[in-house]
């Protein structure tokens, strides 16, 4: 009983889906449990980084890692401070998000895995030795989520436990992109992409889903549809067929309207807006739009994406096209750079308006 | 301490010296009055035990500053000659010194005063006699003595008073005037002192529980304590709360036990407050202050009314020989929103100015004072066609870098454009404004980065705003709207509610989850599936087949059920927590919610109780199943062999005799059963694995 996104989920690297070369190199790890290296998996949203991280342990642990249970640990700052965090773990592995901490994190870093690195992992199936070699489970697997979170400081902390340590602690850290990881880290890690899925694969994925579960697809038409509309996320993909499929009576036709989340379908009337009618009235409006938009968690740098994506649909001319683009990477910049979203969103779609009006 | 109170009532408002060493004030009839001593009032015996209501007796007040001013007269301080005061701050020099020099809202003076009233009977010891009062700690002895004797609650509920308002208005003066008044002498801690370290508790001690050498009460004031920095003072304040707190569960029990020994009491539990703490802040909701804030009685300090404080203006200008007329001062305590302190400090800087050019045109004097932010936000968008726009730029920029709240402005500036009425082509000038925003935004990051060196360049960025956009036509003011709290108000409460979903799930998929994909993309399509309107739905397979999958998703985020409360109507169905707020944004979608929503969570919550009803029955009968099963077993192993405690007894008996039969190779290898009238049996466990706990341990495998 669980959503499709969790039920369709490979649990071993025997079932993993799309990429095979990948899996490929992943069961090689496996093999040799011993010497797995330290892993920083990077790739987008929705392509499965968990998953195959979750596998590659199955398969050198065995499904005791899927026993999972969550507890808080307490933390205090230099500045006297507590804190808390969720620690989910595993008899063989446990898993943080630092970045929940904010600028705290390297006292997680210090703190919590110094006192698993200290702990050598006494193998208690000495029964299996022969099998695994016996010391598959001298170390305890530490994954780290959202790694490209962390800031400097607890990097800088991570690099020698890294090495210090080796003997009991493989890490295994998750994010999408490498750019803020440190070059020493880097250096440490065995580096896996991990890709997208392709629209091929994700159609077969859907069509595979959908076949389970009794759905009716009259063409594969509506799955590709899918698949273009969430860019190779395969989370979103499989959610958007299970709740298509059941706003549709179990039956997809070719012509069922697309699902997409309220927020999406926000920046596409923008973006329709924007084109239609380029005024001061408008940019009010959109402010409006805009703040709403924040409110409802949405971090500003997806809207400008999206925005810039629903745009660019719409806009046919190559010059105005190369001025949205133009615009879009300066406010996206500028809204690394600064803290105030709104103005640089805002001003993003002034710009579009002059460039549309030329 | 002494004379600084004493010291400059001269001056003070409306006690005037009149040559003989009695005091006299002038009385609305204009005619002066004498007052005299009362024989024999002490300072710290004159509270007002007697009075039982709130109103104060104004001749005792009287009294009562009477009292200490006349043991200071005959000293030299007296003689201060009052033309060397312009060395004199004159917000020094006219700041009040008793209770009826203070302006302003007299209510919530009172209220200080009421406060500080009720800590009298603890303090000075009504009930001691006067001899034992007089002599060593009189007041600390009374207070004990009161203590035991009178119930605990005679203090005030909550022992700290907390003073709050905005710069200037006086709270620091009448907490000391009140203090004084009320007969204690003052400790003040404020923020020029150490207050971090382990000294601040010793200190704090010191003027809580101990005495002065002239036997007056101490209460201690600590001002300015809403730094960020604060931390280890308010703890230490807190510490202090609490174990009075505990003390005073302490005495409210055992005053049925009575006395144990009040030493022994002392070192166990907590110590009874015996001194009032006022404590000023300007920020109340400053995160330092938030444990200490529910153990405090909080007093809000108003701004004096116009009326009263352009009163008191023109009475020190008269005094000080400055010919201001009342209009002026109005224009002054305009200015200064009710900051009587900043209005002084421009009166004194103003009478300075007049001596050295006698020329006393308030035009030009008061030009250096800030203009709240809101009216320049207003003045950037108007041009005067009279005055020459280069000096109107100028005026504008002198204006902006008083005020200097750059973000502010710079924000205000930013939500007005649109509404203001400005000559353009096209959307061009706001293309340009969003660049001169984001030189803002830059500049402001260096009071993160650079200790806010770059702060001041922001001042420039509404000065763009007045070229581009300032007109002769905007003549109405601008509301400015205030869009930016809102937002991070619902920011603030969708992020906590995303937080709480992500708790939700099981472990086992929620480490597949974080919350930026929660609200991006599963709880939008999450809603969608719950939401699936299936009504139409003909085919009965079907249909169960889309509850069959409805379900999880509701157990997955472990959903419940509610009724919904803001709304009028009657038994609406909802869910908890409200997931969709945070994914909601299309309005006729929002509006399914009250509409078509509810019936349908009506038939999903039925489902949904079915199939929970469903899988307890099963899982009953599953452990039904099991528990035959396990039954079974047992018997079968029992009618195998004899019953495992009788068992375990008969081996020991045998390994006891030495007869062990069925083990010998284990008694044979372990070298301690060798012997056999010591041997024993030796049961290896292996204690906190799981597998030790789980595992079915058979007695056969121990003797293998």
């Amino acid at each position: 009983m669980s959503l499709w996104v969790d039920k369709y989920r490979p649990k071993s690297l025997d079932t993993l889906s799309h990429t095979a070369r990948l899996t490929h190199l992943l069961q090689s790890l496996a093999v040799e449990p011993r010497d797995l290296p330290h892993l920083l998996f990077y790739g987008p949203n929705g392509a499965g980084k968990k998953t195959r991280c979750m596998s590659l342990l199955q398969s050198i642990f065995g499904s005791g890692v899927y026993k999972l249970k969550i507890d808080v640990r307490q933390f205090t700052t230099p500045s006297n401070r507590k804190l808390e965090l969720n620690v989910v773990s595993s008899p063989f592995h446990l898993e943080l998000t630092p970045s929940d901490m904010g600028n705290n994190d390297r006292v997680v870093i210090q703190e919590l895995l110094k006192e698993v690195a200290q702990m050598e992992q006494v193998d208690f199936q000495s029964g299996s030795a022969a099998e695994t070699g016996g010391l598959a489970h001298r170390y305890k697997c530490v994954i780290i989520n959202e790694a490209d979170a962390l800031t400097r400081d607890a990097q800088a902390a991570l690099r020698r436990t890294m090495e210090k340590y080796s003997k009991n602690i493989r890490f295994i850290m998750l994010c999408e992109s490498m750019s803020s990881i440190i070059a020493p880290i880097k250096s440490r890690c065995l580096l896996v992409r991990t890709p997208a899925p392709t629209a091929q694969e994700t159609v077969e994925i859907l069509a595979k889903v959908a076949k389970d579960e009794h759905v009716s697809v009259e063409s594969d038409a509506i799955l590709r549809s899918i698949s273009d509309s969430c860019c190779g996320n395969l989370r979103k993909a499989l959610l958007t067929l299970e709740s298509m499929a059941l706003n549709n009576e179990m039956a997809l036709k070719s012509t069922s309207p697309l699902i997409r989340p309220d927020w999406m379908v926000v920046i596409l009337k923008m973006a329709n807006r924007i084109i239609k009618d380029r005024s001061v009235s408008q940019i009010v409006e959109c402010r409006s739009t805009l703040y709403d938009l924040l409110a409802h968690c949405i971090p500003a740098k997806v809207i400008i994406q999206e925005l810039t994506l629903a745009l660019m649909k719409e806009v046919r001319e190559d010059e105005h096209r190369l001025g949205v683009i133009t615009w879009a990477g300066v406010f996206d910049e500028r809204l690394c750079l600064g803290n105030k979203p709104i103005y640089h969103l805002e001003g993003f779609i002034a710009r579009v308006m002059c460039e549309l009006d030329n | 301490m002494e004379a600084e109170l004493g010291q400059p009532l001269g001056e003070s408002l409306f006690f005037e010296s009149v040559g003989s060493p009695g005091l006299g004030f002038v009385d609305s009839n204009g005619q002066l009055r004498k007052l005299t001593r009362k024989k024999g009032n002490r300072l710290h015996e004159t509270s007002w035990r007697n009075d039982e209501t709130y109103g104060i007796d104004i001749n005792r007040l009287l009294d009562t500053c009477s009292g200490p001013r006349k043991t200071v007269r005959s000293s030299k301080s007296r003689e201060l000659p009052k033309k060397t005061a312009p060395e004199k701050l004159w917000t020094e020099k006219w700041k009040p010194h008793s209770f009826f020099d203070l302006v302003g809202n007299e209510k919530t003076n009172r209220r200080v005063l009421k406060w500080l009233r009720q800590w009298s009977p603890l303090v000075f010891g009504e009930t001691l006699p006067k001899g034992a009062a007089g002599n060593w700690g009189g007041s600390k002895l009374g207070a004990e003595n009161s203590m035991e004797i009178l119930d605990p609650l005679q203090r005030p509920r909550k022992k700290i008073l907390l003073l709050t308002g905005p710069p200037g208005i006086g709270k620091t003066s009448v907490a000391h005037v009140v203090v004084k008044q009320a007969g204690y002498s003052v400790m003040e801690i404020n923020a020029s002192d150490e207050r971090g370290g382990s000294g601040i508790k010793a200190r704090v001690h010191n003027a809580l529980f101990s005495n002065t050498l002239d036997n007056q009460p101490v209460c201690l004031i600590a001002d300015e304590i809403d730094g960020s920095l604060e931390m280890g003072f308010i703890k230490v304040l807190l510490d202090i709360v609490n174990s009075d707190f505990k003390a005073t569960q302490r005495i409210l029990s055992g005053a049925l036990t009575k006395s144990k020994g009040r030493r022994q009491r002392k070192k166990n539990q907590g110590q009874v407050m015996t001194r009032p703490i006022i404590a000023i802040c300007n920020n109340i909701y400053a995160s330092a202050l938030e444990k200490l804030r529910p153990h405090c009685e909080i007093i809000h300090f108003q701004r004096p009314s116009e009326n009263a404080v352009v009163e008191r203006l023109y009475h020190v200008s008269k005094k000080e020989n400055l010919s201001m007329d009342k209009k002026q001062l109005k224009e002054l305590t305009e200015l200064s929103q009710g900051d009587v302190r900043n209005c002084l400090n421009n009166l004194q800087f103003m009478a300075a100015l007049a001596a050295d050019t006698k020329s006393s045109s308030l035009d030009e004097q008061v030009k250096d004072m800030s203009i709240s932010w809101y009216r320049i936000c207003n003045q950037v968008f108007r041009k005067d066609p009279h005055v020459d726009a280069r000096h109107q730029f100028m005026k504008l920029l002198r204006d902006i870098e008083t005020n200097s709240s750059f973000q502010k402005i710079v924000h205000g500036c930013f939500s007005m454009f649109p509404n203001v009425k400005y000559s353009d082509s096209g959307v061009k000038k706001p293309g340009i404004a969003a660049d001169w925003l984001f030189f803002n935004d830059r500049m402001f990051q260096s009071l993160f980065e650079h200790n806010g060196d770059l702060l001041r360049y922001n001042s420039v960025v509404p000065m763009a705003f007045f070229q581009l956009f300032s007109d002769i036509a905007n003549k109405e003011e601008v509301r400015a709207q205030h869009n930016e709290f809102e937002q991070r108000e619902a920011l603030r409460k969708n992020e906590d509610l995303i937080g709480a979903m992500h708790q939700r799930p099981p472990a086992s998929s929620q480490i597949f989850m974080n919350k930026r994909a929660l609200a991006l993309e599963i709880l939008p399509l999450v809603d969608y599936m719950i939401a699936a309107d299936f009504t139409k739905v003909r085919n009965g397979n079907i249909k169960n087949a889309i509850f069959d999958n409805i379900i999880p998703a509701i157990t997955t985020f472990d959903l419940v059920f509610g009724e919904r409360t803001d709304t009028d109507m009657p038994r609406m169905t909802c869910i908890e927590p409200p997931f969709e707020t945070v994914v909601l944004m299309d309005q006729k979608r929002s509006k399914d919610v009250f509409t078509k929503r509810p019936a349908l969570l009506n038939v999903v919550n039925a489902k949904v109780q079915e199939s929970k009803l469903r899988k307890r029955t099963l899982e009953v009968a599953k452990a039904d199943k099991e528990g035959l099963q396990n039954a079974r077993k047992k018997q079968k192993t029992n009618s195998l062999s004899i019953k495992p405690a009788e068992f375990f007894k008969s081996q020991y008996a045998s390994v006891h005799t030495g007869g062990s039969q069925p083990n010998g190779a284990l008694s044979s290898s372990d070298g301690v059963s060798q012997a056999p009238t010591r041997a024993k049996i030796w049961v290896k466990y292996k204690e906190g694995f799981s597998d030790a706990v789980r595992k079915n341990v058979t007695w056969k495998n121990l003797w293998e």
